[in-house]
């Protein structure tokens, strides 16, 4: 498994993991039932804390990516569809909002936000 | 406690190898006052210790290490035993060889004699000791050369005194054991004083 | 369990004073201390260590109370490594292994052997023929070698190489692997203490500012640079510390209280320290 660690990226360490290990489990790299390594071994590994690394697993299992045994270590829980669709619609609404945040400060109206997608929809094609 | 002392004998091994082969030597020949100056020298072995000690802070780590207070103070006086143990037994042996040379018998006076040089030693380690745990070594250096000069100068005086009074050999002798425990005591109470010291004090 | 657990410790010389710190290092952490030079750290150090009496307060260590009798024998769970290496000069790598197995009931020969030879430390040269950095590695191998469960160190990288000091940084971040481990550094070299702390605590003359989650403080806290008619626009309390030029304003701000129009820039936690110990000069 692949983490990389950006101190310089602004985005706060917990994220990175936390981001980095739910795209292993929904790209499939990591299969559900997968023992994944000891908060205290990947932190040391990592060089870096071990409460950051805590608080990235406690934020996964939060979301249902994974779930801990105790005594045995944190697994890979079993991802339905439904759950990743969620997430992701998660993440269009948060940026979408960003959008209706940023708009008022260019003076784009709604409409402009609609033409800029379709613009943006057909050089994408 | 065990440590303490394989740390200051190496010390003394490596640091105050004049000092040490100066003791060897003076205990080797025989004589009350080559004897004398030996045992005497080897009980303020450990004030030597201790300003070295000093000088290289050690008492900052000692704090932070298992040793009790009492321990790093006791330890210091347990050295000074030794040291004069060891070197009235190298007088002891030094005399026997050279009487074994000379083909005569020891003198019959030599042991309580012996007694009586360590009986002086140990008083003047637990007079010094409190002081140098006190003031420390660098502070307390003019008044231990007081007290090395007063017990020299008492000592001679003394043997004028048993010379000219022509005190019989049993008699000096039937003085060194009581002044042995005299000594033992003082410094016993001379070890209290240095432990209520070191415990008051901050590293 | 916290490995160290200081509740409202004071402690007062002529001219110097340590009002009410409180501190806790849970254990399995990291925890860095941080200060000017004369702030209070090896005084908190030698206070924990119980080497310098406490006016108030209380310190416990391993769960146990620093003023006990047994806190002697605990000593045996703890290694210290001080600004200096205060060793007995005398004697070298070989004799400081002969004294420390007798000082020490787990001291690890192989081990401290193993550090010898990783520091390159020459065993027959006696210690007062080292150099300063030797003395110190030799100080680090010691306080390792007797399987301690707690590290404190005062100072004790500084004035080492980066290559020796990034060495260090390794064996410490590997000592913490085991959760029943944890330790306690001070350091001038904040980014050594940003590379592998839990914790960082913050005094200023006698003073505890913070103690904090690192990551925390790095997510939280972070620079601008704006125009000083767009700083009056920022709230009092978002600003921890600023630096006012003729072409604008540098400020440390708490992201939290800050709306997001602003550009915040992610800052070294070297510049939070500064920022917060010049903020105070206010």
């Amino acid at each position: 498994m692949d983490i990389l660690i950006s101190n310089a990226a602004g985005q706060p360490i917990y994220e990175q993991i936390c981001s980095q290990i739910k795209d292993e489990i929904i790209s499939g790299r990591v299969s559900e039932g997968e023992l994944l390594p000891s908060i205290r071994n990947l932190a040391k590994d990592l060089r870096i804390s071990v409460i950051t690394t805590k608080r990235a697993y406690d934020e996964l299992e939060r979301a249902g990516y994974i779930y801990t045994v105790a005594g045995k270590g944190s697994f890979v829980a079993a991802t339905n569809t439904e759950m990743l669709r969620e997430e992701h619609l998660k993440q269009i609404e948060e940026l979408m909002q960003k959008i209706l945040e940023l708009a008022p400060s260019c003076g784009l109206s709604d409409d402009d936000i609609i033409e800029m997608l379709k613009l943006l929809q057909k050089e994408g094609r | 406690m065990k440590a303490l002392l394989i740390k200051d004998m190496y010390t003394i091994v490596k640091m105050l190898k004049l000092y040490l082969g100066l003791i060897i030597i003076l205990a080797a020949i025989p004589g009350f006052s080559s004897t004398g100056f030996a045992v005497i020298y080897a009980g303020l072995l450990p004030i030597s210790v201790l300003s070295y000690d000093e000088r290289l802070k050690w008492d900052k780590l000692a704090a932070m290490m298992p040793f009790s207070d009492r321990d790093i103070v006791v330890s210091k006086y347990v050295l000074g035993y030794i040291l004069l143990a060891a070197s009235a037994a190298v007088s002891y042996i030094g005399s026997l060889a050279a009487a074994a040379f000379m083909r005569e018998t020891v003198s019959a006076e030599l042991f309580s004699q012996l007694i009586q040089i360590c009986a002086i030693g140990i008083i003047l380690m637990s007079v010094n000791m409190p002081l140098m745990f006190k003031m420390g070594v660098e502070k307390a250096r003019l008044l231990f050369i007081i007290s090395v000069g007063f017990v020299i100068a008492a000592v001679s005086f003394s043997q004028r005194v048993y010379e000219s009074a022509e005190v019989s050999n049993v008699e000096i002798g039937s003085i060194s054991l009581p002044l042995f425990f005299a000594a033992v005591a003082v410094s016993l109470v001379s070890m209290v004083i240095s432990v209520s010291i070191y415990k008051r004090k901050e590293h | 369990m916290n490995a160290i657990e200081i509740k409202d410790l004071s402690k007062s010389y002529g001219d110097f004073a340590l009002k009410n710190i409180n501190l806790t290092l849970p254990s399995g952490c990291i925890m860095g201390l941080v200060g000017e030079n004369g702030a209070g750290k090896s005084t908190t150090i030698k206070l924990i260590m119980n080497a310098v009496r406490r006016d108030a307060g209380s310190i416990s260590v391993l769960g146990m109370d620093n003023e006990s009798a047994e806190f002697c024998e605990l000593k045996n769970d703890i290694g210290v490594v001080l600004d200096e290496a205060y060793l007995p000069e005398a004697l070298n790598a070989r004799n400081i292994n002969h004294f420390m197995k007798a000082a020490y009931k787990r001291w690890d020969e192989q081990q401290f052997f193993e550090y010898i030879k990783r520091f390159m430390l020459p065993e027959k040269k006696p210690v007062r023929d080292y150099s300063r950095g030797m003395k110190m590695k030799l100080a680090i191998a010691s306080a390792l070698s007797h399987q301690p469960k707690l590290l404190i160190l005062d100072e004790a990288t500084s004035g080492l190489d980066p290559i020796v000091r990034d060495e260090i940084l390794d064996i410490l971040n590997e000592f913490t692997r085991d959760e029943s481990h944890s330790i306690l550094m001070s350091s001038h070299i904040i980014s050594d203490l940003e590379k592998c702390c839990d914790y960082i605590a913050f005094i200023h003359r006698g003073e505890l500012i913070f103690c904090e989650e690192k990551d925390r403080l790095l997510e939280e806290y972070g620079t601008i640079r704006v125009s000083k008619e767009r700083f009056a626009e920022i709230p009092g309390d978002a600003v921890l510390g600023k630096k006012v030029t003729p072409y604008g304003v540098e400020a440390l701000v708490d992201k939290s209280r800050l709306s997001e129009a602003f550009v915040v820039e992610h800052t070294a936690l070297e510049d939070i320290i500064l920022f917060l110990a010049k903020g105070e000069n206010k």
